[in-house]
């Protein structure tokens, strides 16, 4: 099995990047094929880490700074709202489930009143505009669109 | 009064007051960006990417109020965040790498740019873990510990992962006739 360290490599290593190699580490490298491989990998990644650009080119560490004190603000503002959220969040749940289970109470009397209403408010309308009921769901739907719209728009303006 | 399960203001005061101020941290990134920035745009292969990265390598430090306890652990530190965010970076669907060709960043003599292309085109067919492996152990000098934790592998492995990585590159460096040229 081959090896995968040798005890050299790190001061063959050193060596090579500080000042040139020993007539003692040239000889080593002629039959260690460990310490050939690794002086060749860490020659070509180390010219290469010289080509890294200076600090001037780098993105410029005041902005670095003022952008991530803004994140940190941010995000630490949000962990003190977010019980407030939670609780938003939970009224808002529990109020639509009472919404729901009051509605189901109380359905058959609302059902009534509601029939009633309808009833009394399409007859008017049909007094005071001669439509016929087609026009009148056509009416209705247009009216149901334009809330529609409205809702969207409003979502879209607010993002 | 403080709601249950919130820091509360004064927790929240506290940590600013002991947060690292503007000083500490540009000293901080004058130390480790060039370094780190190297890291990042071999890791990834695109110098804008390692940039942006870079960037937000230093936000997340800041947002959770890190205290380095010394130069390595600041090191360590920004290594591990950076590795992650790389990870992260392979892990989503939209990925924006640039050729290296269209990089702002490389620039200089003809020879110096191509050999650097070829350093890039070699580096990429190597997988991430083995450039990330590479590049901790041979440019930045990361103990076998120090790589293992930065990388989230166990400090066993990484004495055989290396040997694999180098020996890989090596490979490719005799199959690309780049070897001794390359070291010019």
């Amino acid at each position: 099995m081959k090896p995968l360290t040798c005890h050299h490599e790190p001061q063959i290593l050193q060596n090579a990047r500080q000042v040139s190699l020993s007539a003692g580490a040239r000889e080593h490298l002629a039959v260690c094929e460990v310490c050939t491989t690794a002086l060749q990998v860490d020659q070509l990644l180390f010219a290469d880490a010289g080509r890294i650009p200076s600090l001037d080119k780098l993105p410029d560490p005041a902005l670095v700074w003022w952008r991530s004190r803004q994140q940190a603000r941010l995000r630490r503002a949000e962990r003190v709202t977010m019980p407030i959220q939670i609780a938003e969040r939970l009224a808002l749940a529990l109020g639509a489930l009472g919404l729901i289970i009051g509605l189901s109470l109380t359905w058959p009397l609302l059902g009534a009143t509601f029939d009633q209403w309808v009833a009394g408010w399409a007859r008017g309308l049909s007094q005071a505009l001669p439509l016929g009921g087609s026009s009148l769901i056509l009416a209705l739907t247009g009216s149901l669109f334009l809330l529609v719209g409205f809702g969207l728009y409003s979502q879209w303006a607010e993002r | 009064m403080a709601v249950p399960g919130s820091p509360g203001i004064a927790a929240v005061e506290a940590q600013e007051r002991t947060a690292m101020d503007e000083a500490a941290f540009r000293e901080l990134y004058t130390r480790t960006a060039r370094p780190l920035w190297g890291y990042l745009a071999r890791s990834t292969g695109s110098d804008t990417l390692a940039d942006d990265l870079l960037q937000e390598t230093y936000f997340r430090m800041v947002r959770a109020g890190f205290q380095p306890e010394g130069e390595e652990h600041a090191r360590n530190y920004l290594f591990k965040v950076a590795t992650n965010l790389v990870r992260d970076h392979y892990r989503s669907p939209k990925k924006d790498t640039l050729p290296l060709e269209h990089s702002p960043a490389v620039e200089g003599p003809g020879h110096r740019v191509r050999l650097r292309r070829d350093v890039q085109r070699l580096l990429e067919k190597l997988k991430p873990r083995e450039r990330e492996l590479l590049w901790l152990g041979h440019v930045e000098q990361f103990s076998h510990q120090e790589i293992a934790e930065i990388l989230g592998l166990k400090p066993g492995s990484i004495r055989l992962l290396l040997f694999r990585a180098r020996r890989k590159l090596a490979g490719l460096l005799t199959e690309a006739d780049l070897g001794p040229e390359i070291m010019k």
